[in-house]
Formats: C-alpha cells, structure tokens, sequence
C-alpha cells in the first residue's frame, strides 16, 4: 500500500525578466522560499526531482547538473525530468511517487526556466517539430494551437471572443497574485478585441507571456507531515496521460488523454462529480482558448459545452467552480515552472494561502498541467483531509 | 515491501552511425522486441517511463514524437532526461506503491545524428566551462591524470582495462566491438586528449534498449521469472571540476552505499557475484572499483592485475565487455541491467560466466567528471 | 529507402550572470582574478559557483578581492582531435553561435588542437580554476608546475578575457 503523501511547503519566484539572476541563482531563489515556507533545512529533504523544459531555451544541456548543488542537492540523489510543458506537473508527480514509494520521506520537486534567455523561445519550440516531418513549417507553439483553436471554435458554433472571455476573466484574477507576469487593470473584452491578430484566429491578449520563473514544492510522508506542519494538503492523486501526436483520427480539439487523465485522478481520489466535488481548479492556459478545451477534458462540462460554461460564469471567481483564480498560465508562462504553479496554487487553495485570490471554503482542489504537441497531460488533485 | 523486478530486456544492434533507421524506427523496434521477450502485448503495459535527451535528438521535448513509437499512447508516461537506468529507478519507486502491475522503461539515443563533442560541450555552463570548449573527453583527461598523479597509476594501468574489456567484449555476440586488442595496440592509438587514446575511450554508438518492469505477484501470475531489483542509489555532486576531489567519485560512493544499504550489503566484494559498471573511459573502471567500495583507494589496479575482475576471477566486472565496447548514449546503463539480467539467468549465450550468478550490481552515470552516478543491486 | 538529412539548429542566446558570476568576468575586464570568500566557512574561491561548493552558503558578491596572477598545476590535458570538425568561417560562426547581445566579443569556437586545458590552484584559493593553455611548448606542462595567467589586450568581461595561464 502506498503511503500517503502530503505537500508542506512552496516556493515561487515572481513571473518576470529576470535579468539579476543566472539560472542557478533562480532555482535557488524558489528552493530557499519553499524550505522558509515550512522552515525545514537543506538536511531534512531527502532526495530532489528536478525539471526543466527544452535545453534550446536557455542552451544549456543537462541544467541539473550546473544547478544542482544551488537546489540544496549535494550528494544527494536527484534526476531530472522533462515533458516539455507538463515538466512543471511530471516533476511534483515524480517527487510525489519517490515519497509514495516509501523509500524516501521528504522529497523536493523544483522547476523552473529563463525564457528570456534566447531571443524568442518560439525558435525553441519550433524545435519540438519532427526533423523530418514537421519543423519545415513550424512556426512555434502559436501555429499548432491556432489550428486546435480554429477547429474547436467551427466545431461547436464559438468564435474568438469565447476565447477572449477567458482571457478577460484570468487577466482580472491575476490582479489578486503578486507572482503573475501581467497584471492589467481594468482588462476589458472590448480591449482584448483590439489587440493585434498574432495566428489567426489567435490575438495577442489570448496568449500567455514569456517569463522567467521557478516553482518549488516539498512532499512528506504522511509519518513526517504533522511534525512539519498543521496545515498540509494531502495529495489525493497524481495521473499523466499521453496521446501520440501523428495519431490517426487525433482531434486537437477533443483532449482525450486528458480525460483519461481525468478520470483516472477522480476515480483515484474518490470523486464522482467532479463539478461539485473538486471547489477550485487550476488548469493550464497557454492559450486562452485552451481552459474552454480543459474544462471539456477535465469533465467539468460535457464535449462541446466549454465555451457555454464560460458564459454561464461558473467558472469565474465568484463560480461554483472557479478556474484559475490565480490568472493561470495565460498571465505567467516560464514553461518549466508552469504546470507545477498550477499544482502550487491549488495546494496552496486547499491549505487557505492564496492570499487574495483565496477561494473561500476549499476542500478539494485540482491543479492540471499541458505540454508536448497538444498531447501530454498531468493532474493533481490535493484535499485537506487526509485520503 | 513489495517485489518489484524485471520480467524481460532487449536492446537494439550498435552501430556507430545508423543511416538505415530513424530514431523512431530505431525505438519502435526495441519496444517490439522488448514485448516480444515478454510475450505481452502493448495492451497490457500499464504505464511507460521514457529516457532521452534533448540535445542528442536535436529536437526540444525529445518524448513528443516518439510516444506512439514506444507505445505510450493513451497511457500513463512520464520521462526522464538521464540514461535509461534512471528511468528504471523512477519506474521502481512507482511500481512500489502497488498501483500498478508493470512498467515499460525505454531508453533512445541516435548520437551519430550531431557530434558527441557539440552534446557534451552544450552540458557545460556558458561563463566558466564552454568557452574551453570542454567536451566528455578533455573532462575525463583532467580527471584521469588527477587520478594517475594521485595514486601512481600510469598509462599501462588504463590500458590494461581496454584490454579486458576488448577481450571480454569479442565473445558478446550483442556488443559493437568485437575485436580483442593488445596492450601495445591501445598505447600506440592516437592521443584524444591525453592522457586519453582513442582505444582508452569509449567509441560512439547509435542505440536503444528497454526493459519490462513487474511487480512479484503480477510475474508470479504470468509464469515469468523475475530478476529482482533488491536495491537502488543515485547520487549527484558537486557541478564544477575545480571545486571537487577528482580522484574519486563522492556521488559514486554515495550511490553505491544507499544501494548496499537498501539491499543489506554489507561486503559487496563477498555478496555480489559480478558488476556491469558504465566505464566510459578506461580509468572510470578503476576509480570506480574503489568508489563503489570493493577495494581500497588507489587499489583499482591491483583488483585488476590480480584478476579479480576478470572472467574468471571471484567478482567479474563488465563480462559483457562494458561501455569500452559499445556506449549507446541514454542508454549504456540500461544496458548494463540488461547484460546483468542475461547472466543471471544463464542467458549470456557466448559468453554465460563460467560459476554460478544470483546477485550483480549495474552502474550508469550522467554528467561530466562522473558528477551523477547510480547503482542497482539485481538478484535473483 | 533511408535518407539522411542535413541541418542546423540556430538558437540565439543571452545569458544572465547573476551577481557572483557577473562580479567575477567583470574582475578578468579589469584584469583581475577575484577570489570569493563565503560569508559562512571563509573558504576562498575563485572562481566562484552561485553558491560555496563546500557549506552550501550563498556568497556575497561585494565579499571578494584580487588574488595573485600565479598558482599550481593540478592537472592539464593536451586535447590533440578535433572534437568538433574544422573551425567553420567567422560569417558563419557570427550568424550561428554568437551569443545575442555580447557584442563584439571572441567567437565561441574552441581552439585548433594541440591547446591545453589545465587545472590552477591560484595562489590563496580553496579550489582548482579551469582554463587553456596554448601558443606554447605543452610539453612543458607538469602537475605541479608553477603557472601564470597572461591577459588579452582588448576585454570585455568573459572568460577569455583571461588568454591563458602559461609556464613560469
């Protein structure tokens, strides 16, 4: 039986150009605020999984090892895990599973990248393209997901204000979070529409900017929580899924690795209805159709029904099920940090610590993270009371 | 504690440069074959850890466009960018926690695709080490001479690994080089970067390799032998050369220790029957048979010149023939816990150790001057 | 029928220092070798990580001074293959691996073999400063022989603003 796990502490950097820190110096920055977080020491934690997305972002190979010894791991074990956009997530489930194995008792998951580091991180991306088949008319990340955003928005009848409409909303929430990159006062959907089309149909105001940021979260076994803290949030389940990007019959806009993913993580933590069940969810919205697509995926509405779920306002802050009160990706994307921030927020939702963009009352909480060619998928779903 | 083990093992042919293959042909086939070992099919696999990079791939997010290559499709994947050995690490914990049945690790890396130097010299940080245009090579020879000026090894001690190696290598029908060599032959190769020749060093190799991963009861019910995995370390230290004691390994040690401690080791020499160790250049063998605890520092050429080490001797290391004969880049530890798996169960067809096996221990390692290592004691 | 293609990945890069690493190229403009004590053991490095090698500590990038220009061989290697293929022309290199915003500074290519890479314990340093060696007789090079660094006219706060360490 696998042992229980909950998270005691975090650590984030702000979203921003970071031009006063090397990649080490900002990891580290996230490792240090996380140990304060439960105020354990270098000592206590255990072992380290480490994530970084594409070597092309910031040209450097292997980053784990140069910046290993600034995340406290010193002779101590620790691998490096890279799913693209997931990391952030595959990185808190690794470190997850290290302590669920019983082998280890404390467990660091840190993640994190510079964007800013090479002159666009869309020639980075572009590099995801297969070699053969593929990179010859890439164009970055926008490309493929103007595609998936073209489809969905023809299949079901939306157009791009629906898109625009998330946009509005997280922009708004990203107020509330001192670590969000964009915070724009009065962020209207009028405005949205004048911003420049960037891939059609995708405007500037429906993509996420280009950060630098690292995100840190210390697991414990459920023996060593409550000597750390009184206020853990127990993982209830850790699920990544995958679809194959050349599949025969793939329809982008219909996510069905994250809805195995999905139900996978509900049946694991004993949720039936997730709508009702879960209070609070954070998804990943590099592209602010993509939470239309998410909400389908996640079961948190039917097939086709995401773009209605918007309108109805549900998910709002004020919602019964509020997504991304934090601003989500779409205000913050340093990539390698993005999927784990998703997890942090919705830990950080069930312990109370949210601070402003608190949701009151929360007792479950999903935190969901994408990455690869609109293909990989990672949840978790935190709880404040012990599973 | 649970049993969790491997159930099957293959790895692709080694070349030096595979035109005839993509990468993704070249892990299609390893996956197929790897199934095939089983007698499973893709359907039964629960969950699929992946390693490769992405820097030897020349492409960002190097798991992407080979998921339905290694049959990830629909399933619970996760990857790590290390050798594949550290991915089976990762599988181990996850199947430990009884949630699942099995685990398909795969491992890839097409090296020949770029230059090993351009991949080794984009590990170094861009202020202090890539300006040198440090590369794998110029980083071993600093640490080989450290190690040499330290202990009074010499060239003839290096060498002398190559040969056993070389000759151990030529009766693995499995391995890339399959000729023997000479003492004089090695010492009269051409300096890399000395005090490093091309024949103390390992050679390039395109290559992939997996295993299929299994809790006890899971292989019990499907009639399958396991080879156990009775323990694992892993360990990195410190990143810049100059900061740390090169004549030794302390992530090694550190490994190798949490490894003995969790399969109750207590005097390996004794309790283990052989090692698959990632030598990469000659010397790592030595400073490894002294990291890893079986002899003394600076004692590495005395195991090896008694023959310790050798086919024959009491505690056999690299029978296969090691990296020095075929280093499949994300790949060459996973190797070794394939070669480990061959011999314990007397499946080394040509090269079967000539006593009994029940317990070995595989090594990989990642990084530049040997900065992250692992070791995995496998019983049976 | 297999088919091999031919390309090249170009990624343009800036790369952020930081204090400690940016405190310490700055010094080699200045023709200086800086050596960083950590606030917490009081060990002398140079050059420096983000944080001590030994305690873990963070340094504190005013806490630094000049050490001398000379120290001990440790260990050197006399790289004679050419790891990376012939030197491509400066266009190219200029269009391929310069770094974004550098300027005008050297073009990242590594030296025509023979060059050395040693290892120098400075004089008054706790750890071992990697760098060339070249232009020279390398067969001179022994560990334990004395060395000096020898600096290039024009700076620009960079590794090899530092040529190399030559044999005393």
């Amino acid at each position: 039986m696998a042992t229980k796990v909950a998270v005691v502490g975090i650590g984030m950097t702000e979203n921003k150009s970071r031009w006063d820190l090397s990649l080490p110096g900002l990891y580290r920055l996230a490792y240090q605020r996380a140990l304060e977080d439960c105020g354990l020491k270098s000592e206590d934690i255990d072992a380290v999984a480490f994530g970084h997305s594409p070597e092309y972002f910031e040209g450097v190979n292997h980053p784990e090892k140069w910046c290993g010894e600034a995340v406290g791991a010193l002779n101590k074990p620790l691998f490096r895990v890279h799913t693209g956009g997931t990391v952030g997530g595959s990185v808190a489930i690794a470190a997850y599973y290290l302590v669920a194995s019983g082998k280890f008792e404390v467990v660091l998951a840190i993640s994190g990248n510079k964007l800013n580091e090479t002159s666009s991180a869309q020639i980075g991306l572009s590099t995801v393209y297969d070699p053969i088949m593929g990179r010859q008319f890439a164009a970055g990340a926008p490309s493929a997901v103007a595609v998936q955003a073209s489809k969905y928005y023809s299949q079901y009848g939306y157009n791009e204000d629906h898109g625009l409409m998330v946009a509005v909303k997280n922009r708004n929430n990203a107020l509330k979070n001192p670590y969000a990159q964009l915070r724009i006062p009065d962020y209207t959907l009028e405005g949205a529409r004048n911003t420049p089309m960037l891939c059609h149909p995708l405007r500037l105001a429906d993509m996420c900017p280009t950060s630098d940021a690292a995100c840190a979260m210390i697991f414990a076994a459920e023996h060593r929580v409550e000597a750390i803290t009184d206020n853990p949030a127990w993982v209830l389940s850790a699920v990544a899924v995958n679809e194959g990007i050349n599949y025969v019959d793939r329809d982008w806009s219909k996510p069905i690795g994250l809805r195995k993913a999905a139900e996978l993580a509900y049946e694991r933590a004993g949720i039936k209805d997730p709508r009702r069940e879960l209070d609070v969810v954070e998804v990943y919205d590099a592209f602010s159709v993509q939470e239309l697509i998410w909400y389908e995926g996640l079961k948190l509405c039917d097939w086709g029904e995401g773009g209605r779920l918007m309108e109805s306002g549900a998910t709002r802050m004020e919602g019964d099920i509020p997504v991304n009160p934090s601003g989500g990706t779409l205000c913050a994307n340093s990539i390698g940090a993005s999927a784990m921030f998703r997890k942090a927020e919705a830990a950080l939702q069930v312990m109370g610590r949210a601070g402003e963009h608190q949701i009151p009352g929360v007792r479950r909480a999903l935190g969901h993270g994408w990455g690869g060619g609109i293909q990989f998928h990672t949840i978790m779903i935190f709880g404040k009371d012990k599973p | 504690m649970k049993e969790v083990g491997i159930i099957a093992w293959a790895h692709s042919e080694f070349s030096p440069r595979n035109e005839g293959m993509s990468r993704n042909e070249l892990l299609y086939q390893v996956t197929k074959k790897v199934l095939e070992e089983a007698g499973m099919e893709i359907g039964q696999i629960d969950m699929v850890i992946s390693a490769s990079c992405d820097t030897v791939d020349g492409t960002s997010i190097s798991n992407a466009y080979v998921v339905d290559e290694m049959g990830a499709y629909m399933k619970e994947e996760s990857k790590v960018e290390e050798d594949g050995a550290y991915a089976l690490a990762y599988a181990y914990y996850r199947l430990l926690t009884g949630q699942y049945n099995n685990c398909l690790v795969v491992s890839h890396g097409k090296i020949s695709d770029s230059a090993p130097a351009f991949y080794t010299n984009m590990s170094c940080d861009p202020f202090l080490l890539r300006p040198l245009g440090l590369t794998g090579e110029s980083a071993a020879a600093l640490q080989a001479r450290v190690y040499a000026h330290r202990f009074g090894a010499t060239e003839e001690d290096f060498a002398a690994v190559a040969v056993k190696n070389r000759r151990l290598g030529s009766i693995n029908p499995h391995t890339q080089l399959k000729s023997p060599v000479t003492l004089e032959e090695v010492l009269a190769s051409p300096v890399v970067a000395s005090p490093l020749r091309e024949l103390t060093t390992a050679p390039v190799t395109d290559g992939a390799a997996a295993v299929i991963m299994a809790t006890g009861e899971y292989a019990r019910e499907r009639g399958k032998d396991l080879v156990r995995v009775e323990g694992i370390g892993f360990s990195q230290d410190l990143y810049y050369p100059g900061n740390k004691d090169l004549s030794t390994s302390a992530s090694a040690k550190a490994a190798a220790a949490m490894a003995y401690r969790e399969a109750q080791v207590k005097d390996p020499l004794r309790e283990l029957d052989f090692a698959e160790i990632t030598e990469q250049h000659a010397f790592y063998e030595l400073l490894l048979y002294e990291a890893l605890g079986w002899c003394g520092p600076g004692e590495g050429r005395r195991l090896l010149a008694e023959g310790v080490t050798d086919r024959e001797g009491e505690f056999p290391v690299n029978p296969s023939g090691g990296a020095l004969c075929a280093n499949p880049v994300m790949s060459a530890g996973l190797v070794r816990v394939v070669e480990c798996c061959r011999q314990l169960t007397g499946t080394a067809e040509g090269y079967q150790l000539p006593k009994p096996v029940r317990r070995a221990l595989a090594h990989a390692c990642s990084g530049l001057f040997l900065q992250s290592n692992l070791a995995i004691i496998l019983g049976i | 029928m297999s088919r091999v293609l031919d390309w090249d990945i170009t990624v343009p890069f800036r790369w952020t220092c930081g204090p400690v690493y940016g405190r310490f190229l700055g010094g080699l403009k200045e023709k200086q070798l800086l050596g960083f004590e950590c606030p917490r053991c009081q060990e002398v490095y140079c050059p420096p990580q983000d944080i001590c090698p030994r305690c873990g500590g963070d340094f504190d990038p005013e806490q630094c001074r000049p050490l001398g220009e000379e120290g001990d061989l440790v260990s050197f290697t006399v790289v004679e293959a050419n790891l990376f293929g012939p030197r491509p022309d400066d266009e190219y290199l200029r269009r391929r691996i310069h770094p974004a915003d550098l300027g005008e500074h050297p073009l990242l290519w590594p030296p025509d073999p023979p060059y050395a890479i040693v290892m120098v314990r400075l004089d008054g340093a706790a750890n071992n400063f990697l760098h060339l060696a070249r232009g020279e007789d390398l067969s001179r090079l022994q560990v334990g022989c004395r060395m000096r660094a020898v600096w290039k006219e024009e700076r620009e706060g960079f590794l090899l603003d530092l040529d190399r360490f030559t044999v005393l």
